[in-house]
């Protein structure tokens, strides 16, 4: 694969429309349209809304990525679409058009698998990351510790078995009407907060390695409704109590994984990647244990295009694959 | 001038190629969803009838009525051809499409096309010279709302669109109903509406074009009951 191959990849498996142009390392253009604010008033993501809005910004915002790169749809060579997993109803837009512009334009066309985007991701800005390496992947729809031994190897390692990380923020931050989505509000209203001022469980599972936040969603609730203004927790100590809890619980299993496989190398990815106590407690435990970070920067942790282009780009290289190779049965399959 | 029309509104995936008349067109069931089936179609067809993609000079879409997921499809994949030959898309309405193919009748025209949960688009419309036009305004109605509108008076009317959903108990008992094809959407009916609004000019720029859905989101997530009063100390 020639590195200076132009890949246009596409990413609506959710809430945010992105299309993102990559030339060899450099990143033209990341565009993410974000639907937060559409889904803002709902507390959460309704999928029937989001595919609508993927529908009807998917084309302006595939001519402002060529804008912005200032490309004709000529230039480009491959394109690369998610494929799932995801909003069924979000998927289709995004995997529709890139197939179809693939067509029109007779290039190859590859799929990328969600997760192994988000596993690619920190290659964007730290094109030596090599597997083997373990990477927490924490959204509103995933929470999973994989161990990538190489590219196109994957274990899971361990995964939630109720709400996703995103959802345990969500949905405590619906009740406080702290706002959606949950992450970034109750991080915003913790800011200045006691993360020590209330005792919050840490949900253990029998698979050392698997997550569970409902019972922590039930402490917390239950506080919540027994509280009284007598007990002095403000706001701010709540929220960052309560995201001690998470990032705690998240820390908790994927040191065991790291400790336990002896990986040299991690990593990280998904919507919570954001959250700024869980990128300092992961950079800490690197530096302490001489261990290799590679946390993407939080534009490029939450769902976006530019992890599919880069994913892409990966498979053609570490398989040693020539576009020529992806281009037939690529478009129709 | 080669058009390429699609209506994946249905439960039919159909494509359609002409130039000036038909070139060639394919309709099949969409069994197992439309996600693969429309772009397979599309390639088949075109390497069939032996043109070149650059070739397609404008899209014809259904924009329906019709089910939603197989909606977005066709105008995903419709956008995506435009926007990469840089050809114009003529959005069509399917209720108006089931009319016009229906327009050398006398009679009053129904349209009817299933979007799903037991309701029904509908639509009536008059014959005129060359073609309809709309006599009412397209509505959402249920069995109890059809058979209001069947029973409404006592001209002869002709009934198109999936009317085989339709509990065929409230078709029997009226006599004033003729039931008659067209039964479904197909990309030729597309063409021939399409081609009408093409040729007047008649039609909307690319990023102002919106499926004809009819009916708001289903919302079950609400902010407002979920919230609590919490006793914070601030
Ligand atoms: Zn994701």
């Amino acid at each position: 694969m020639p590195s200076d191959k132009i890949i246009l990849g596409f990413e609506t498996s959710c809430d945010e429309t992105a299309v993102a142009i990559l030339k060899g390392n450099d990143l033209l253009v990341n565009i993410i349209s974000s639907q937060v604010d559409i889904h803002e008033k709902f507390g959460g993501v309704v999928p029937e809304v989001a595919s609508r809005a993927h529908a009807e910004s998917i084309r302006n915002i595939f001519h402002a990525a060529l804008n912005r790169a200032n490309l004709q749809i000529s230039d480009i060579d491959l394109i690369a679409t998610t494929d799932g997993p995801g909003l069924v109803g979000s998927l289709v837009v995004g995997y529709n058009f890139a197939k179809s512009v693939a067509w029109s334009i007779d290039v190859p066309l590859l799929t990328v698998d969600h997760m192994v985007g988000h596993l690619a991701a920190p290659l964007i800005e730290n094109t030596e990351m090599k597997p083997p390496f373990i990477s927490l992947l924490v959204s509103g729809g995933h929470t999973q510790i994989v161990l990538v031994e190489k590219w196109g190897q994957y274990t899971l390692l361990g995964t939630t078995i109720d709400d996703a990380a995103g959802e345990a923020f969500d949905k405590l931050s619906r009740f406080c009407g702290f706002g959606f989505p949950g992450g970034p509000a109750i991080q915003n209203i913790g800011k200045d907060g006691d993360p020590n001022k209330v005792d919050l469980p840490r949900p253990k599972t029998k698979h050392e390695y698997n997550y569970s936040f409902s019972g922590l969603k039930t402490a917390a609730t239950n506080f919540l409704n027994n509280l009284d203004s007598k007990d002095k927790v403000t706001r701010s100590d709540f929220a960052a109590s309560y995201q001690e809890a998470i990032v705690d619980s998240l820390m908790n299993n994927f040191i065991k994984a790291v400790k336990d496989t002896g990986v040299k190398n991690i990593s990280g990815g998904g919507g919570v990647m954001a959250n700024q106590r869980l990128r300092e407690k992961i950079n800490t435990f690197g530096k302490e244990n001489n261990l290799n970070v590679y946390l993407p920067t939080p534009k490029l942790s939450t769902d976006n295009a530019a992890m599919i282009c880069i994913a892409a780009q990966n498979n053609l290289i570490t398989n040693e694959l020539q576009l020529d190779d992806v281009r037939l049965s690529s478009v129709i399959k | 001038m080669f058009s390429l029309s699609i209506s994946s509104s249905g439960s039919y995936i159909s494509v359609a190629i002409h130039e000036e008349v038909l070139v060639s067109s394919s309709t099949v069931l969409s069994k197992n969803g439309t996600t693969n089936l429309l772009m397979q179609t599309i390639d088949e067809l075109t390497k069939k009838s032996d043109i070149k993609r650059d070739q397609i000079q404008v899209v014809y879409i259904d924009i329906g009525p019709g089910f939603y997921t197989s909606l977005r499809i066709g105008l995903a994949v419709a956008q995506g051809i435009c926007a990469s030959l840089g050809i114009p898309l003529i959005p069509v309405n399917g209720l108006d499409s089931l009319a016009f193919a229906a327009h050398t009748s006398h009679r009053k025209i129904f349209t009817v096309i299933d979007i799903k949960r037991d309701e029904f688009a509908f639509c009536s419309y008059k014959p005129v010279p060359g073609g309809v036009i709309r006599d009412s305004n397209p509505e959402v109605l249920n069995l109890d709302g059809l058979k209001d509108r069947f029973n409404e008076d006592n001209q002869k009317k002709l009934l198109v669109g999936n009317w085989r959903k339709i509990n065929q108990k409230i078709l029997n008992k009226n006599t004033y109903i003729k039931t008659a094809s067209p039964e479904f959407v197909t990309s030729d009916q597309i063409y021939h509406l399409g081609k009408e609004l093409f040729k007047n000019g008649n039609f909307i720029n690319f990023n102002e074009i919106e499926l004809f859905y009819m009916r708001e989101p289903d919302v079950s997530l609400s902010t407002k009951n979920l919230t609590k009063e919490v006793n914070f100390y601030d």
